[in-house]
């Protein structure tokens, strides 16, 4: 994943507009694509409303009731589902039908490629979360604030982790099929530890701390004290307290943009193995 | 009968694309020579670019003008009536220097008259022939002779000069090429072991070679996809796999498959691509050169093999580019469809475009290229013009003695005997004497030599003898 060196100036309109040219053929074959289209649109929202159906899921906010909980799900769910899952069946199929080796060969840059073809399954998320967040705001009880900075940030650094995740995974996934298979340890993690499927209080310290490193608890904890400055573990922190606490999601989201960029970089295939 | 009718085109670059062959916009006239049952429909107007492209692509496809011709079909001399072969002379060289007859910076309607201006475009077919129309009609399969290509050649060196753009300088340059796929030690495999070729500004380049010689993997290289190690690879003075971004812009390429998402229109693949090129054609143009107008609301995944292959190409020549890379651009063609092919290609190489092509077809490589290069087991083998690699292998004559016949094979100067039963063969550099003294001496004798066979050394006998024999002596190009 070398980009184009740096003596190489693009005008930042020229890369809009090659983003822009793959993100609309994307676009359209998500729409042809039917099974791609159910996970990016119908996971999240069937996925989040489950969770928080589930008898012992983790006790929805005092404050705005189950609204801030349902959001932070459907955030989660949207990021784990359209943005990651989707990205990595996107990204093996397109490397085995060739088209990023014959993208390659055009004038797209590399960052180009991966940019316009990440960004229709990100603007499905970003939407399906816009939808929920402008639904959410009707209910009363949500004290947003100043601090829903908090949420768009907790909503930016997921999406560019779980992006760059699935062009790391797809790295390892072979086939479009495959995808099935190489995105569930991801999955099944960023979720046991999230503190959507069960609280997370009652865990040993040791394993609690592992949870918060990983980057949808970071996501969550952030969209949390975004949206109802409730730190996770229940109690009202003030606005400068909630940024503090915010601290440390925040170094956790970074780590992983590096850490996922880094690994992008290193093994990221653009032709099927041979 | 149809009336065939000589006439000019005056070319005015109105519109600041181009068109078929790829006008520069600097040119602000270019003349085109051409055939049409219908003048009336070329003469008197002033043909928009476009209305000039359709016509001519219309004409191309119901009447093959050959490829011969459309290359001679760019010229900024007036056309002589009698159709000799153009000669690049230093005299035409120098007309169409800038300042001297068109100078660039002159607008079309400043242009001095020209048969096209005055409406006097269409010519009366004089005498009894129809003045070059046999080169011009018919079949291009059929009129490219061996003198036909050399002339191919000169006329598209000719336009190439004329328009500024045939000098020497390599737009390729490859030195002591490796690619190694796999472990190293006995688990890899070396495709490409030691190649060394340049090619120059405007010429086409082939490489021939089995499957598996490394045609593709050299292409790649050449594309900038995989890294040679060691070895050097230069296009346009650049590193095309570091310096990627510099060297694309200028090139199109091709690669052995497809690689367009299925599940996209022709029109939609058109489309994506042309919004990552900074400076491309009309994507309706590019289809239409590519003939495939007709399908663009097609999915690509119901397109034939042959038809992904056209619109492959379509996409390498929609960014305009100065060099061209095509890995067998014709597998899976249907004949007419390859014959459009090479018209476009060599459209494009009249004005200017450097080509590197890989084919198994060998008359594609006779027909097309300037100079070729033979692959196998991953080095040249043979390189240099067509007629070169053709002449490295002696001339055949190959015939039955009669049965019973007490008559030995003749002692003839200059070639070489060998005897398989009753077959005889004789190999030599010199076809013609040899022929003459084996019919003297057969004549002399009467003897009838049943299944008399004379060819020429051929590209194609140099083929299968340099990659059956493997003469892996590495040759540069």
């Amino acid at each position: 994943m070398t980009s184009a060196p740096a003596t190489t100036i693009i005008p930042a309109r020229r890369r809009a507009h090659t983003i822009a040219a793959l993100a609309r053929a994307e676009g359209v074959l998500l729409r042809r694509s039917r099974i791609a289209l159910l996970t990016a649109v119908a996971a999240p929202v069937l996925l989040a409303g489950a969770v928080k159906a589930l008898p012992g899921a983790a006790p929805p906010a005092r404050a705005g009731g189950a609204a801030p909980g349902l959001l932070i799900a459907l955030t989660a769910f949207a990021l784990l589902y359209p943005v990651y899952h989707n990205l990595v069946v996107t990204l093996a199929g397109r490397r085995e039908q060739l088209v990023l080796k014959r993208l390659r060969t055009g004038e797209a840059t590399d960052g180009e490629i991966l940019a316009g073809t990440a960004l229709p399954a990100i603007a499905v998320a970003w939407a399906q979360i816009a939808v929920a967040a402008v639904a959410a705001a009707a209910v009363p009880g949500l004290h947003p604030g100043a601090a829903a900075v908090l949420a768009l940030a907790g909503l930016a650094g997921g999406t560019a982790v779980f992006a760059l995740l699935a062009i790391v995974t797809s790295a390892v996934t072979r086939s479009a099929e495959l995808a099935q298979v190489t995105t569930l340890p991801a999955l099944a993690i960023s979720l046991a530890g999230s503190g959507l499927l069960f609280p997370l209080t009652p865990l040993p310290d040791a394993v609690r701390l592992a949870a918060q490193a990983l980057p949808l608890t970071a996501v969550t904890s952030l969209m949390r004290l975004g949206l109802t400055a409730t730190a996770a573990g229940g109690q009202h922190p003030g606005l400068a307290a909630s940024l503090g606490g915010a601290a440390v999601p925040v170094l956790v989201l970074a780590a992983w943009i590096a850490a996922a960029g880094w690994a992008a970089r290193r093994w990221f295939r653009w032709e099927p193995r041979r | 009968m149809d009336e065939y009718t000589s006439l000019y085109i005056q070319l005015s670059v109105i519109d600041d694309h181009d068109w078929l062959l790829n006008v520069p916009t600097v040119e602000p006239t270019a003349y085109l020579y051409g055939q049409a049952r219908d003048p009336g429909r070329w003469t008197g107007h002033r043909l928009s670019i476009d209305a000039v492209a359709q016509e001519t692509i219309r004409l191309v496809r119901s009447r093959w003008i050959g490829v011969l011709k459309l290359s001679g079909m760019l010229r900024r001399d007036r056309y002589s009536a009698r159709r000799q072969p153009p000669r690049c002379s230093a005299n035409q060289a120098g007309h169409a220097r800038p300042g001297r007859r068109y100078s660039p910076a002159r607008r079309p309607d400043q242009q001095p008259q020209s048969r096209a201006a005055q409406g006097t475009v269409s010519r009366p077919r004089s005498g009894g022939g129809r003045p070059g129309h046999e080169a011009c009609h018919g079949r291009p399969g059929r009129n490219v002779t061996r003198a036909g290509d050399a002339r191919h050649r000169r006329i598209r060196r000719c336009a190439g000069r004329l328009m500024g753009m045939d000098d020497d300088t390599a737009v390729i340059s490859v030195r002591n090429l490796h690619r190694r796929y796999g472990a190293p030690g006995r688990g890899g495999f070396d495709a490409v072991r030691g190649v060394t070729f340049s090619v120059r500004r405007g010429e086409l380049f082939a490489l021939l070679g089995t499957n598996g010689a490394g045609k593709t993997t050299t292409m790649e290289l050449l594309a900038g996809l995989a890294r040679a190690a060691p070895g050097s690879v230069r296009v346009f003075g650049r590193d095309p796999g570091r310096e990627r971004g510099r060297v694309r812009g200028r090139m199109g390429i091709m690669l052995q498959e497809g690689g367009f998402p299925p599940d996209l229109t022709v029109a939609e693949t058109g489309r994506m691509w042309a919004g990552t090129l900074s400076a491309p054609r009309p994507v309706a143009e590019a289809l239409e050169l590519a003939g495939l107008r007709r399908r663009e609301g097609v999915a690509v995944r119901s397109l034939s093999g042959g038809e992904r292959r056209r619109l492959d190409l379509a996409m390498a020549i929609l960014g305009r580019p100065e060099l061209l890379l095509l890995d067998e651009p014709t597998t899976g063609l249907d004949p007419e469809s390859r014959r459009g092919t090479w018209l476009l290609i060599s459209g494009l190489l009249a004005a200017g475009t450097t080509v590197v092509l890989t084919t198994h077809y060998l008359e594609e490589a006779e027909h097309l290229a300037d100079r070729l290069a033979i692959m196998h087991q991953g080095r040249i083998v043979h390189a240099g013009t067509p007629a070169q690699v053709a002449a490295a292998r002696p001339a055949r004559i190959s015939f039955r003695l009669p049965p019973g016949t007490r008559e030995r094979v003749p002692e003839i100067t200059g070639a070489a005997a060998s005897v398989t039963g009753s077959r005889v063969l004789l190999e030599t550099q010199d076809l013609q004497p040899a022929l003459t003294a084996l019919l003297a001496w057969a004549s002399a004798r009467n003897l009838t030599l049943a299944g008399l066979d004379a060819r020429p050394a051929s590209l194609a006998e140099a083929f299968h003898a340099l990659a059956a024999g493997g003469h892996a002596a590495e040759v540069a190009a």
